[in-house]
């Protein structure tokens, strides 16, 4: 990525080289036509109907528990969120804006921009993720084509877990610094929603959702990068889908007979076994095995960062600021004269580096963080008694209620 | 035991709250942050993508960048600035031999330029929108050989305004910036 801005300079775009004509005619200068963008109000109905369908999305994976409902909700979401409004303005994007707007107070940073990237956090702090079980068109595009879905199997899918943490962090790290919206740019599903873009886009799409097939909503799994923000929120969250119906002590899917009718009906992984007495035997190596991972944990964070701080320089490289003052320097270098690079270029580009190299060691620290952290939990007893949702992994997309014999028989 | 339980809820039910209200109040604290320091907060209607004409080298990457085609980008006349010449830069390719509308004098290469007789020695050059691809050649004529009436323009009424423009993310000159959508236009 090479931008050379400014490296021949240009006319000045206005100069009056040729006097306004006074007509004799009496002929009327036109004036120049300036269509206006699509009104105000477009936005904050996009927003109410984001409000209303996470809101239903929640009445449905918590109080009607209907699969059914849900997938015309997420019908529904992608026809509009994703075809009628070609996905741009998305929840997941806007936490770019917000990264950007942290850091650069000159960026512009609508309110309703901020409440689309808050709403489905809030959602998810109270319900869990009903966002991304009927709402994100990226999830919903998915969720359509998901015909066979295969069982992960577990280590691949705590490897590949990590991947949205880093994600998550790049994209941070690249819109804070105003380098570029990656989230964006590299969206597989974007080019569906407008019917066109270049062909890779295009490719990516058609090979994520080709994949999407056998392996149940890969984007949402292994590379969305909002989706780490919801996972922290839903594991808190106040209320969330049970598989079995709640009981009326309050308990959350008190009713489960752990009859394991519903063991691998998620396409997702996501629900969370019975413990078995197992674990009880080995409680001695197990308490080894979680010392020598906190032990361990520390390093993994330092080597982390320092990678980061090692891959600041080829990210910063991605800069335009910083890439446009590597051309002139190699351009001084090679014309042996004295076309000396301006200090304003020059202090910028050093300005962008700096900002790279604690952003990229931050988010290496941040990165390792997270690897240690699912170490820790493979060392961590797992708790709970009955078959129910992983708060954290969960889509609440209701499929697995309808495989739950208490539902059949209440209903 | 029962005792047991409900003690053992209610302080699971008291970190939850503990997280979901630091949760909130991270949230909170981001939005009253942003109110506060940055630009356009209480705006409702959107920022819009708009072409700096002053930064703009009519390289061509806007004819061919955009998500969707032809380019959101058209050539927009600024006819207040226009000095209605015979021999437009814009218009001729440069050494025509006849000043008409024939096609191998036209630089457009679509032919989006029309070209009209308002009185001696004056014509009106008007865009047909529909045919512009955001070359820019015609901006180049006009700025070559011209006042710099003619300029590209992000149009509104086509713009998706995707969130990050494709466009803007290829532009060497670094000429595309966010304009508040109740002044949508840099007619420089």
């Amino acid at each position: 990525m090479f931008y050379i801005e400014r490296l021949i300079p240009i006319c000045p775009a206005v100069v009056s080289r040729f006097p306004r004509p006074e007509f004799e005619s009496g002929h009327n200068i036109p004036s120049t036509s300036v269509p206006a963008p699509p009104g105000a109000g477009v936005h904050v109905f996009d927003l109410s109907l984001l409000l209303l369908a996470l809101t239903l999305a929640a009445f449905i994976a918590l109080k009607w528990r209907s699969r059914r409902l849900m997938a015309l909700l997420s019908v529904c979401s992608l026809a509009y969120f994703g075809f009628v409004r070609h996905g741009c303005l998305c929840s997941v994007g806007a936490l770019q804006n917000v990264s950007l707007a942290l850091c650069d107070s000159a960026a512009p940073m609508p309110w309703y921009v901020f409440a689309y990237f808050a709403a489905p956090l809030v959602f998810a702090l109270f319900f869990g993720r009903v966002f991304c079980g009927g709402v994100c068109p990226l999830g919903m595009i998915q969720d359509v084509v998901a015909a066979k879905p295969l069982r992960v199997p577990s280590w691949i899918e705590r490897v590949l877990g990590l991947a949205p943490y880093l994600y998550l962090g790049l994209a941070v790290l690249f819109a804070a610094t105003g380098t570029a919206f990656i989230i964006c740019r590299f969206d597989p599903f974007v080019g569906f929603f407008r019917f066109s873009g270049p062909p890779w886009m295009i490719l990516a799409g058609a090979l994520v959702l080709l994949a999407g097939i056998f392996v149940a909503r890969p984007y949402c799994r292994y590379i969305c990068p909002y989706g780490v923000l919801l996972r922290w929120a839903s594991s808190v969250s106040w209320r969330h889908l049970t598989i079995a119906p709640s009981h009326e002590d309050g308990k959350d899917g008190g009713g489960c007979v752990v009859c394991a009718l519903c063991a691998d009906s998620c396409s997702f992984g996501a629900i969370r076994k019975p413990v078995s007495a197992r674990w009880e035997e080995g409680r001695k190596r197990g308490i080894r095995k979680l010392a020598r991972t906190l032990l361990l944990a520390p390093l993994i964070v330092v080597v982390f960062g320092f990678a980061g701080y090692l891959a600041s320089g080829p990210l910063a490289g991605c800069d335009r600021r910083v890439a446009r003052e590597m051309v002139l320097s190699h351009m001084a270098l090679d014309s042996h004269a004295d076309t000396a690079i301006s200090a304003e270029i020059q202090a910028e580009a050093e300005w962008v580096r700096w900002k790279f190299r604690v952003g990229a060691t931050a988010v290496g620290v941040f990165f390792g963080l997270a690897v240690a952290g699912t170490l820790v939990s493979l060392s961590v007893k797992p708790k709970g008694d009955i078959f129910e949702p992983d708060k954290m992994k969960c889509l609440s997309c209701v499929r697995c209620v309808d495989y739950c014999p208490i539902h059949k028989r209440s209903s | 035991m029962d005792n047991k339980t409900t003690k053992k809820s209610d302080r699971r039910d008291f970190l939850g709250w503990m997280a979901r209200g630091a949760g909130l109040l991270a949230l909170g604290a981001g939005g009253f942050l942003f109110s506060k320091r940055s630009r356009g907060w209480k705006n409702t209607s959107r920022f819009v993508w708009q072409i700096d004409p002053a930064k703009c080298s009519q390289c061509g990457a806007c004819a061919t960048n955009c998500v969707i085609a032809p380019s959101a980008v058209k050539c927009t006349h600024v006819f207040s600035r226009c000095g209605y010449c015979d021999l437009c830069g814009g218009y001729f390719q440069p050494g025509a031999k006849t000043l008409d509308t024939s096609a191998q004098n036209a630089l457009c290469p679509t032919g989006a330029i029309k070209r009209k007789f308002i009185e001696p020695p004056y014509y009106e050059y008007t865009i047909d929108e529909k045919l512009c691809v955001a070359c820019g050649k015609c901006v180049k004529g006009c700025q070559s050989f011209g006042n710099g009436s003619l300029i590209l323009q992000v149009r509104h009424d086509l713009c998706l305004n995707c969130d990050e423009c494709a466009i803007a993310a290829a532009c060497p000159e670094n000429a595309f910036r966010k304009v508040p959508a109740t002044s949508p236009a840099i007619l420089g």
